[in-house]
């Protein structure tokens, strides 16, 4: 298990040079050139144009990114400061260097991420083991139906009317802006319940398999009932399939908090990431990239470290090899 | 001696697709306190289907009529609460394949303790300091490790050890071992069934061993029955299952052992295919169309004869041994050699 640990970080180290150097050549593929400032909404840039300094600040700005050293001394300096923690400085807000914006933004967004996919699998641990242990009952019915239409609709469409009900028809839950907890409810909900449709059903699904499995009837045989059959044998087994789906929601719930935080106007990394993109803010993409991809590895070697947790025979691989 | 459990006319038919399967059809048996019978019959016989009904373990599709005595109750009149308080403790059960029949990803000692536990038997101390006990009389070196074990970490052999200890855990009545040494090696397969023989006595229990194994089955069982398409064909003592056999089938069966000091011989077989259990049975005696002695009674259903005491079998023809029958020597011709169809 220590060795596969090991593994996994050799694996995410890897995987995210790579990713840094993708995010790098996109960059330096995408038309245009920010020495050209005229073209550029930055705050910089506006007011550079605005005095006729647009050479001179070009100048310094060519000089203080290395812009005339080759490209891989350009790509040493990035991956570097990046490591190091020196992001410079973004072009919309350049008093600020970046890694204080993103320390700003980025608990918001990791907070939202992580209570919504948490809520979603606890909660379709639950309504997928009801559907299961009852299966082919009207709860089972019932509770499938329910899942499919959270599968069908995004999470956009599901906060708009979260907001509608909850926010404009009974006034229960604000929908805009983060003052405190309450401000949570609704956009985690929103990223929950898509994900809940397809998981709750691969619960059902892998829990009913397992109690189908031969060492249920063992259970029987020596005098347990259905739910220390379902709770005590079959859940262990069947969290195994579900965790795996789990690893590929993470991806998309990074891109549904980019919309999520949008939606409820939350003032987290998704914002700052997106807005950045339209105003060509490089450090601040470069930076917040790299933030994204390292978090979707890191959720995603959680995940396998719990399946470890879960089957002792990965566990216990050193002695089987 | 009274009987721990008396079977009578024991039915389980499945709802299906192609329409009702007849798995058991009318099965009678009668096991003595402290007594081990067998069930002898070949894949589909009802063996196991029979067994499983015992237990309230078929799934709800099964239609099962009939009555199961046990201990002074009728266990298919239990609700399903009253049953679950008999199972794993009055009743238990070995399955064939051990590696199945447990919970990977559960402990050894987890799973052993559970007997006790769902049966509120003991505190879950007690229990861990029992299943170590039983862990050691079956033959488990070094228990106190084994019982953190996996069961990926054990041998088939050990495994089914395991299954035994289980079995035995809540102190039973009546042990059902189901197949117990199929999916086993031929010389554990001897290990496990002298440990099982020693644990019966040890402990004054029943014991149905349900095996197609014959030479098995007289080696374990005071009794036999030899079941066919779901019913019992012959029952006899295990002492007279070579010198007194009575029914074709089993005489066919018998014959068709190889071996092992005779020249090398095709080996004689039953010819034809068991009877299809789907839909309507045949009318008559359900061994018919593949018995070689069939006469024109044999379109009636036989009746049960009995020749001894705990002998009896169920064919129109009942005295057939070894040596011939009433209508003249015994041509063996129950069984062609070679595969000739007779």
């Amino acid at each position: 298990m220590f060795k596969y640990l090991i593994r996994r970080v050799l694996y995410i180290i890897v995987a995210f040079f790579v990713v840094s150097l993708v995010t790098f050549f996109l960059m330096k593929a995408a038309p245009g050139s920010f020495l050209q400032l005229n073209q550029y909404v930055g705050n910089i840039a506006a007011a550079a144009t605005s005095m006729g300094l647009d050479n001179v600040v070009a100048q310094e700005l060519a000089q203080e990114y290395h812009l005339h050293d080759p490209w891989y001394v350009q790509y040493w300096y990035y991956v570097w400061h990046f490591i190091t923690f020196h992001m410079g400085y973004s072009f919309e807000f350049p008093n600020t260097d970046t890694m204080t914006l993103i320390r700003q933004t980025f608990p918001l967004s990791l907070g939202l991420a992580v209570t919504s996919i948490a809520v979603a699998m606890v909660l379709s641990i639950v309504f997928g083991t009801l559907a299961a242990v009852r299966e082919n009952s009207w709860i089972d019915g019932s509770t499938m139906f329910v899942a499919m239409i959270g599968t069908a609709v995004p999470s956009y469409v599901v906060a708009v009317f979260l907001m509608l009900v909850f926010g404009v028809w009974f006034h229960l839950l604000p929908v805009l802006g983060y003052q405190g907890p309450q401000y949570f409810i609704l956009p985690v909900l929103s990223l929950a319940i898509p994900m809940m449709g397809s998981m709750s059903r691969y619960m059902r699904n892998s829990l009913i398999e397992s109690l189908h499995s031969e060492y249920i009837i063992t259970v029987f045989a020596k005098g347990g009932s259905l739910w220390q059959a379902a709770f005590g044998h079959a859940m262990r087994n069947s969290l195994l399939p579900f965790v795996t789906v789990v690893g590929p929601h993470l991806a998309a719930l990074m891109m549904g908090t980019v919309f999520i935080e949008q939606l409820f106007g939350l003032p987290g990394l998704a914002h700052v990431f997106t807005d950045a993109a339209s105003t060509r803010d490089y450090p601040l993409i470069m930076d917040s990239t790299l933030l994204y991809s390292l978090v979707i590895m890191v959720m995603n070697l959680i995940v396998d470290l719990i399946y470890g947790v879960l089957d002792p025979r990965i566990r216990r691989s050193r002695y089987v090899q | 001696m009274s009987a721990v459990l008396r079977i009578d006319d024991l039915r389980v038919q499945f709802r299906s697709d192609q329409g009702l399967v007849h798995a058991v059809n009318g099965l009678n048996l009668e096991l003595p306190a402290g007594g081990a019978i067998a069930i002898v019959g070949e894949s589909g016989s009802g063996k196991s289907t029979a067994m499983t009904a015992l237990m309230r373990l078929l799934p709800r599709t099964a239609r099962v009529s009939g009555r199961i005595w046990f201990d002074g109750q009728d266990l298919l009149a239990l609700s399903e609460r009253q049953m679950r308080k008999l199972r794993g403790h009055q009743v238990s059960m070995v399955f064939q394949n051990p590696m199945a029949y447990l919970n990977p990803t559960k402990t050894i000692g987890q799973q052993l303790m559970e007997p006790l536990l769902y049966h509120h038997l003991a505190t879950p101390r007690q229990a861990r300091w029992r299943a170590l006990e039983f862990l050691e009389r079956v033959g488990i070196a070094d228990a106190e490790s084994r019982f953190k074990g996996y069961p990926f970490e054990f041998s088939g052999g050990m495994l089914q050890r395991v299954m035994i200890a289980m079995a035995l855990m809540a102190g039973p009545k009546l042990l059902i071992a189901d197949e117990p040494t199929t999916a086993l090696d031929v010389t554990v397969q001897a290990e496990i069934l002298a440990l099982l023989k020693e644990l019966q006595a040890e402990h004054g229990m029943g014991m149905i061993l349900v095996t197609h194994d014959l030479a098995v089955a007289a080696q374990m069982a005071d009794e036999i029955y030899v079941m066919y398409a779901g019913l019992v064909v012959e029952h006899l003592p295990a002492g007279s299952l070579m010198s007194a056999h009575a029914h074709p089938y089993l005489h066919g069966l018998l014959r068709s052992i190889p071996r092992i000091d005779g020249p090398r011989e095709k080996l004689p077989f039953i010819a034809g295919n068991p009877v299809n259990p789907v839909g309507a049975l045949p009318q008559g005696c359900l061994f018919a169309s593949r018995c070689s002695q069939r006469r024109p009674e044999c379109n009636q259903r036989p009746p049960t004869v009995r020749l001894d005491n705990n002998h009896e079998v169920v064919c129109w023809l009942p005295d057939i041994g070894v040596e011939g029958d009433k209508s003249g020597p015994f041509d063996v011709p129950t069984v062609g050699p070679a595969g000739t169809r007779l």
